[in-house]
């Protein structure tokens, strides 16, 4: 069953088409990075499929329960944090988390003991007890990501959730959306910032006004945009001009660059055409170090399939 | 839900602001003014015990009632546009609290300090009530009646706090208790349970056995009622229907507001049109003109009149968000979209309203008719004028809900503001022409429906300037259609992505 499944979904503003007839489908256990400019419909397109907004046509199931039919049942699969948010500053940090627990319905035997596990999670143990009022910055919007987990929700949908973090508490925001992603939890986050998804994303969707142009996993996507991968090359020795020649006379080589005892170039062939260049390399008596293909980030793909809107 | 005090909200409120030191020294500023009140009461009462009892319970009690009210009002007024403005309402309306559940929580919870300070005097007020000769029951009535009033003063606030952007906004909630305390004068009127709205008649009459206000009771379908009933009444079932819109709306986002289902709103317009017969005195009714009542003619118009607010506020509570009308117009396009759709403009609902509101005012002829003839109602003339608000009131919401199409700031407010600015002008004009050729006036004060209420004889010759204003809206609203539906016409944006 499809974690989140967004049917013909459209938003309309006014006269303005802010999200078009999207139709995405992300898989139990994904991390599902939206990704687009200021103002392709992102954060329209994720409260929508959190329900804090009707859409003007279409459906939004998560975990198979539709969000607008309903609401109340489908809240128990969905946590959600947004870019911006404050918390109730006059409450200490687990009475914020209790006054959650218990408006998710929670058992009530299980909330004290899911409000330690909780801030042991986002790593607050030190401010159990402390008024909210008095955390920093990275603190607060930890504790938000332990609002929005504390119900153990199926869904997360996170819109923005590092923007306005330091680097440090950006870290730290990662390495617990890794670790809530090894705990089974599907994530759909929103960026702007290409490479705060880097490395963690394991789909993308790329919206540009308010169109999804590309939606799939990361490694299908980049497979099928890429004619050429682009590998990377280094020797010993003063093999240069060899490394060059036999590169050169290659026909599915281009865009060579050397640079002292390495180099960089495109290949347009299968995976044994590569292995054979390799081996025409070493039969030179080319000393190859290492030969390997530089990874596309999520930003190089983003230019790629975007018509490059300012980011 | 009905274990409220387990309210997630409920207990947020009253851990935030109820923590042990805090409420430790609201606990003893409450006792210590109660203290001063009672020296200040002595002082005044020259050593009698009886009148020092009873003074300083009236004080406690009237100070109850001004802080409770204060409190509910500008807590509960600030409560939904605080949350919206600090960012954190998005965050509740995504928890798994119902509407409902969320509604009592914010009742209770947020002025649960004011409740506090009215609690911390309680055993003081009941233990001086009980000295100065006022008996438990009516101590114990008086305390209902003050629940009663701080929740309804309390929904008065949340719903307005409902439908604004802004936490300063929350005087709309003093301002809902102004106008409840401002209907006292009401308690000499014919209709003396509209005086029930405010407390004050039922406080009165409650404590004092040989007051005026207990010598003249409050009726209720005929029947002399106390105004503590009456009261309670008008709080229970008003705070059902304001009870009734927060629920269908507190989790929705703000530009998708819709107040009541079309028939609820019906519901609301007979349900005014039946307190308005059920609070009128018919004592105060007279077959022909006296200088100490009403007759039908009077009764008459007024209920017609009462009716220009009650329509109003019924396509205000239809009025319909741009996006599900856009939806509907295109639905429509396509043969699907009725014309009493939920969905669709709210102009037709405004007709079983008016058609309802003549119904109650037949009955009420047919129910008087052992006292006043029936053919003393000028039941024909009441259908014209009736007709008039109608048309009028249709127009009006034609243009708010344009208004409400466009892309104008606080759409409705400002609408509103241009129908009051049309009603004074015509009004400015009309008095001029009133002094420059009389015999014109008609026409031009016509161009509102309050003129129809003014004229006694609505035949042809003598009411032109009704009949001639009344023509004119058709065109107007014919115009305002026109208008609406160029707006849901215009086609979507969609901007265009070329994918790489």
């Amino acid at each position: 069953m499809a974690a989140i499944q967004m049917e013909r979904l459209r938003k309309e503003y006014d006269e303005l088409v802010a999200v078009a007839d999207m139709d995405v489908t992300i898989p139990e256990g994904e991390i599902y990075g939206l990704i687009g400019p200021n103002g392709a419909g992102k954060t329209t397109t994720i409260r929508m499929a959190c329900g804090l907004l009707d859409p003007t046509a279409g459906d939004v199931f998560v975990s198979g329960v539709n969000v607008y039919r309903e609401p109340e049942r489908a809240q128990e699969f969905i946590g959600y944090l947004s870019d911006f948010f404050s918390l109730y500053e006059d409450l200490k940090v687990w009475e914020y988390l209790d006054y959650f627990a218990h408006a998710y319905k929670m058992p009530e035997r299980e909330i004290p003991a899911r409000i330690d596990e909780v801030i042991q999670e986002v790593g607050l143990e030190v401010k159990h007890d402390a008024m909210i009022k008095g955390l920093s910055r990275g603190m607060k919007q930890r504790l938000g990501i332990g609002r929005a987990i504390i119900h153990r929700p199926k869904v997360l949908l996170l819109d923005e959730p590092a923007s306005g973090l330091d680097p440090k508490a950006r870290l730290d925001l990662r390495n617990l959306l890794k670790s809530l992603r090894d705990q089974g939890a599907t994530i759909l986050i929103s960026s702007h910032i290409l490479s705060e998804l880097e490395g963690f994303c394991t789909s993308i969707g790329l919206m540009e006004k308010g169109h999804m142009v590309r939606s799939g996993k990361l490694e299908d996507i980049t497979a099928s945009e890429s004619q050429f991968r682009v590998m990377k090359l280094s020797w010993i020795g003063d093999s240069t001009a060899v490394v060059e020649a036999r590169l050169r006379s290659n026909d599915k080589v281009s865009g060579l660059m050397t640079k002292g005892s390495e180099g960089v170039f495109k290949f347009a062939g299968s995976e044994e055409e590569l292995a054979n260049l390799l081996n025409e390399l070493v039969t030179s008596g080319v000393r190859v170090v290492s030969f390997g293909e530089v990874k596309q980030t999520v930003e190089d793909l983003y230019l790629k399939l975007s018509r490059h809107e300012v980011m | 839900m009905l274990q409220f005090w387990r309210n997630p909200e409920l207990v947020r409120h009253v851990r935030a602001e109820m923590r042990p030191a805090r409420a430790l020294t609201v606990g003893m500023t409450t006792v210590v003014v109660c203290v001063l009140v009672g020296l200040m009461c002595w002082s005044s009462a020259e050593g009698k015990p009886q009148p020092f009892f009873q003074t300083f319970y009236a004080w406690l009690t009237g100070l109850q009632y001004v802080v409770l009210g204060f409190w509910c009002a500008s807590t509960c007024g600030q409560a939904i546009a605080r949350e919206r403005e600090m960012k954190t309402y998005d965050f509740l309306r995504t928890t798994r609290l119902s509407s409902a559940e969320l509604m009592v929580g914010k009742l209770l919870g947020a002025p649960i300090l004011g409740y506090f300070i009215v609690a911390c005097s309680l055993p003081v007020t009941f233990i001086v009530g009980a000295l100065g000769g006022f008996r438990v029951l009516v101590l114990l009535e008086n305390w209902v009646l003050l629940l009663a009033f701080s929740l309804f003063v309390g929904l008065m606030g949340l719903w307005g706090s409902m439908l604004v952007e802004k936490s300063s906004y929350g005087a709309m909630g003093i301002l809902g208790l102004a106008i409840s305390t401002s209907m006292f004068p009401y308690v000499q009127s014919p209709f003396p349970g509209f005086a029930g709205f405010s407390v004050l008649p039922a406080v009165l009459s409650l404590h004092s056995a040989n007051n005026w206000l207990t010598k003249t009771p409050a009726t209720l379908f005929g029947l002399q009622v106390p105004f503590l009933v009456v009261s309670l009444l008008l709080f229970v079932t008003f705070g059902a229907w304001l009870a009734l819109m927060l629920t269908r709306n507190l989790k929705k986002d703000l530009q998708q507001l819709s107040l009541l289902s079309r028939w609820q709103a019906v519901g609301l317009g007979a349900y005014c049109n039946l307190l308005f017969y059920a609070l009128l005195n018919p004592e105060s009714l007279y077959a022909k003109p006296t200088w100490q009542g009403m007759t039908p003619d009077e009764l008459t118009r007024l209920a017609v009149g009462f009716n220009l607010p009650v329509l109003l506020l019924v396509g205000l509570a239809t009025l319909t968000p741009y996006e599900k009308l856009k939806v509907w117009w295109r639905q429509r396009s396509v043969g699907e979209g009725s014309y009493f759709s939920p969905q669709g403009l709210p102009w037709p609902w405004l007709l079983p309203t008016a058609a309802l509101a003549y119904a109650f005012l037949v009955a009420e002829a047919a129910g008087l008719r052992a006292s006043i003839p029936f053919r003393a109602w000028p039941l024909g003339s009441a259908a014209i004028q009736l007709l008039t608000l109608l048309v009028f009131t249709t127009r009006d919401i034609l243009f708010l809900q344009w208004c409400n199409l466009t892309r104008m700031k606080k759409p409705i407010i400002k609408g509103i503001l241009f129908l009051l600015l049309y009603v004074a002008a015509v009004g400015i004009t009309g008095v001029v022409v009133e002094i420059v050729k009389p015999s014109a006036e008609g026409f031009v004060f016509g161009l509102t429906p309050y003129y129809a209420l003014t004229v006694s004889d609505l035949s042809w010759h003598t009411a032109a300037g009704v009949y001639f204003g009344l023509a004119l809206q058709v065109p107007i609203i014919a115009l305002l259609l026109h208008f609406i539906s160029g707006r849901l016409s215009r086609p979507a944006l969609i901007p265009v992505v070329a994918t790489a």
